[in-house]
């Protein structure tokens, strides 16, 4: 009796111990921190990933802005003060120019100005001279300022940076770009009125703790729909217990065989394994309202092929390829895996004994006749499919920081005239870099590389440059300048063969990867048009860097999503013969109603994802609904199902992250519409 | 700027005085040849107007602002728009309120004599060689702004 006694204790503990063991497991291996924030992580390839971190490493990209509202002096106070508190932060330096490729561009000025009359430019020039109203500064290496750039909307006013309503300052950032620099910059700007500021690295941390937010929010409120739903139907606290524990161990142990299987785990799948964790509880439910916890009715059959279907569509989707898919995928087989195997196995043996609390009393009404319904899903459905709009912009998957957004798009607009977007150009070697430039300059899209002078191009022109400064000496004479005024002007000595060296003198920012060369080039938007197809342009834009991949991705998905269709309609026609229309039914009335979004939003990868993902899941209430042996109890654990993984997926439509909002928007839908079926679909 | 500035010396020179008149040249090195120009300032209460002979310009100098009026319109223009008339009004105040703060952002002062010589700081030192007036007792004897581009402006009242 005693050690009876010990051995019921003992299992009454088996869960907390295997969530003890999970949870040191998962710290030895530091799976915590391979959990990702970053979106680019797990939807970009591995090569197109590498250049977005080479990009990252340029110092473009490492800017901090800071602007004060207004030109006046309390506006100019408020940043010098700013700038002062600032650069007391070892990580903020002060935004270094680099005048030596000025100096180069004035040179080698007549080489890169399109045909330029010497007396017009003589003549504007003695006009501005003569005009000026204090002393107008002639610059001796390029007097009619052809190296002069016309983007520059900074000037400089009160020894400071300014635009043309308020002071501005830039900064360079090194060494880490963390948490911690993030509030030191905004404590250090803390209390000053109508100042803003901006660097790319603020989305990294501001994004990172949305996505945290919007996770956390969603497992609080997911546990604490189902405790609710627990204490409300089952009332029974030792089952609620041993099920969190074994639904947050199912988690533990998908993270710690995730982080085997990729570098980084994102959090969207972290959060989706949770939301998923609540399918799992469905096993549990029919083991326990069919009493299989406390009596000895041994394999569920129906509730191992609806485990079965589900993983096996799971497994399908995985060969999906974007990393994103397949995370979620993986994360779930594991979890689902892990927690059936615990309801199944484990339960029975701590012994839960089923009283039924709560008289369940549901009126099913049973109005549609399953042949009806999939005639007309077989004509409504392609309908959808034809009108089908599909987001292509992967980025709106990303939290929506729509703050973040307008502070740079304010900093966007007030230093530079055009917006402009950031580009790779890349090359096996500087000669060949120099010559992408220069064809980019054909297609009319002028970048500072494009100005470097090669040595044939030198001596190609050196003739008629020769002539040029003869003509300015003599024309000068003529409109009376000094004897000599010029002698300084474009006198470009002869060019060196560009090398690595000779371009990061100029100024330019160089990288290596796999034996490329790669630097950096804006091009403004209004010319993005003008492009021509090439290899050695990378459009560093997520969303341009994962369009080239969303075709292949849409068709993969569609193949792996209908493979795992035809695997469950096989599993159906060898398990379950009968009732092909109800089951027809259960997977082509969540697919029509998901594919309905479509009538309101474009439907992106996770909505389609999920369209899949709900079919599993559907499938298994039709086996479930159809059972020859649907009692009052299979009702309750169908309902009582169904209630909880809408608990776990319905939350996310409150995400602010579109990713999990997509999914919890599909998921409701897919749902409601199982619940539908569930009410009003006549029983064969 | 020159003009201002010599505006500004005028107006010390003439402290007691409502109108006061004066005479720039300016000699461009490039065309090596002088612009002469007749001016007048105009001090009243709460600004100061500034015109030229055989201009429709009118410059009006308020504390916040700059009102510059033509035949055809009126503009406002913010003083941290043009560091030469923020310059010139931070003069003003050296010379009414002896007051440096301001001006010592852009100058350090040098006193020889009767002669005061500013010589320009940091940016503004790529332009202004140095600025050099001489006084005696209320009245401006000369103004010599002179460039680094070899320009000069020189100015006289009378």
């Amino acid at each position: 009796m005693a050690s009876g006694s010990r051995l019921i204790n003992t299992k009454n503990y088996a869960s907390i111990a295997i969530f003890l063991a999970l949870l040191i497991l998962n710290y030895h291996f530091g799976s915590f921190h391979k959990i990702s924030t970053n979106l680019e992580d797990t939807i970009l390839e591995k090569p197109k990933r590498e250049l977005l971190e080479k990009f990252n490493n340029f110092d473009i990209a490492n800017k901090l802005l800071i602007y004060t509202k207004g030109l006046d002096e309390l506006s100019l106070q408020k940043i010098k003060l700013a700038d002062e508190a600032l650069l007391k932060n070892r990580s903020i330096k002060p935004n270094h120019t680099d005048a030596s490729f000025d100096e180069y561009k004035k040179e080698y000025a007549l080489f890169n100005a399109s045909k330029i009359s010497i007396k017009d430019e003589l003549e504007k020039l003695k006009k501005k001279i003569l005009d000026a109203e204090f002393s107008y500064f002639v610059d001796p290496k390029d007097p009619f300022e052809l190296s002069s750039s016309k983007d520059e909307t900074l000037s400089l006013k009160n020894n400071h940076l300014a635009t043309s309503d308020g002071y501005i300052s830039i900064f360079r950032l090194e060494g880490l770009k963390n948490q911690e620099l993030y509030d030191y910059i905004h404590a250090s700007l803390s209390g000053t009125e109508d100042i803003k500021a901006f660097s790319p690295f603020f989305y990294m941390i501001e994004n990172q703790k949305i996505i945290k937010d919007d996770s956390n929010r969603t497992v609080f409120l997911s546990s604490l729909v189902l405790i609710l739903l627990y204490i409300v139907l089952l009332r029974d606290i030792k089952l609620l217990l041993h099920t969190l524990l074994t639904l947050a161990s199912s988690i533990l142990f998908a993270l710690l065989l995730g982080t085997f299987v990729f570098t980084k785990i994102s959090i969207l799948a972290v959060v989706f394994g949770i939301s998923i964790s609540s399918v799992a509880i469905d096993y549990m439910f029919h083991h326990y309202v069919h009493g299989r916890y406390d009596q000895n009715k041994g394999f569920s059959k129906d509730v191992f092929f609806g485990m079965l279907t589900t993983i096996s569509a799971f497994f399908i989707l995985s060969n999906v390829p974007l990393e994103l898919i397949k995370q979620f995928s993986y994360f779930t087989i594991f979890s689902l895996a892990f927690s059936y195997i615990i309801f199944a196995f484990v339960f029975p043996h701590i012994s839960f004994s089923y009283h039924n609390r709560y008289s369940l009393r549901v009126g099913m009404v049973q109005l549609i006749s399953p042949k009806t319904l999939t005639t007309l899903l077989f004509i409504a459905i392609p309908i959808l499919l034809y009108n089908l709009k599909f987001d292509t912009n992967i980025k709106n998957l990303d939290a929506k920081n729509s703050n973040l957004d307008s502070t740079k798009d304010f900093f966007i607009d007030h230093t530079s005239k055009d917006s402009k977007i950031a580009f790779l150009l890349k090359a096996k070697d500087i000669e060949e870099l120099i010559k992408n430039a220069k064809e980019l300059r054909v297609s009319g899209i002028d970048t500072p590389l494009a100005r470097i002078i090669t040595k044939d191009e030198f001596l190609e022109q050196e003739k008629e440059q020769k002539k040029l400064k003869e003509e300015l000496t003599a024309l000068a004479k003529e409109q009376g300048f000094r004897d000599g005024y010029f002698k300084n002007a474009y006198n470009p000595p002869e060019p060196q063969e560009p090398s690595r060296a000779f371009l990061k003198d100029l100024g330019f920012e160089l990288q290596e990867l796999n034996s490329e060369i790669l630097t950096y080039i804006l091009i403004p938007k209004k010319d993005l048009l003008r492009l021509p197809k090439s290899t050695y342009l990378v459009d560093l834009r997520v969303e341009s860097l994962f369009k080239d991949r969303l075709k292949d991705l849409k068709s993969s998905l569609l193949l792996y999503g209908s493979l795992s269709l035809l695997f469950i309609i096989g599993v159906l026609f060898l398990a379950y013969r009968d009732h092909l229309f109800t089951y027809l039914s259960f997977l082509l009335f969540p697919f029509g109603m998901i594919l309905s979004i479509n009538l309101f939003v474009e439907l992106n990868i996770l909505h389609i994802f999920m369209l899949f993902i709900i079919l599993s899941i559907s499938i298994d209430y039709g086996i479930y609904a159809s059972s020859t042996k649907l009692d009052l109890n299979t009702k309750k654990a169908i309902l009582y199902s169904i209630m909880t993984t809408f608990a776990g997926f319905g939350v996310l439509i409150s995400s602010s992250t579109n990713a999990l909002f997509s999914i919890g928007l599909a998921a409701s839908v897919g749902i409601v519409s199982i619940l539908f079926l569930l009410f009003f679909l006549k029983k064969a | 700027m020159k003009r201002y500035i010599v505006v500004f010396l005028l107006m010390f020179a003439s402290l007691n005085s409502k109108i006061i008149n004066f005479e720039e040249q300016h000699y461009i090195s490039s065309l090596d040849q002088s612009k002469f120009k007749k001016g007048r300032l105009d001090i009243r209460e709460d600004s100061i107007g500034l015109s030229y002979d055989n201009s429709d310009k009118i410059y009006t100098f308020y504390d916040d602002h700059i009102s510059m009026q033509d035949k055809n319109e009126t503009k406002k223009i913010n003083y941290g728009d043009k560091i030469e008339l923020d310059l010139f009004v931070k003069l003003i105040k050296l010379i009414y309120a002896k007051d440096k703060n301001g001006i010592d952002q852009y100058f350090s002062f040098v006193n020889d004599a009767d002669l005061i010589i500013l010589e320009p700081k940091e940016q503004l030192s790529k332009y202004i060689e140095k600025i050099e007036y001489k006084k005696l007792e209320d009245r401006l004897i000369y103004l010599r702004i002179s460039f680094k581009n070899g320009e000069w402006i020189k100015i006289d009242q009378y």
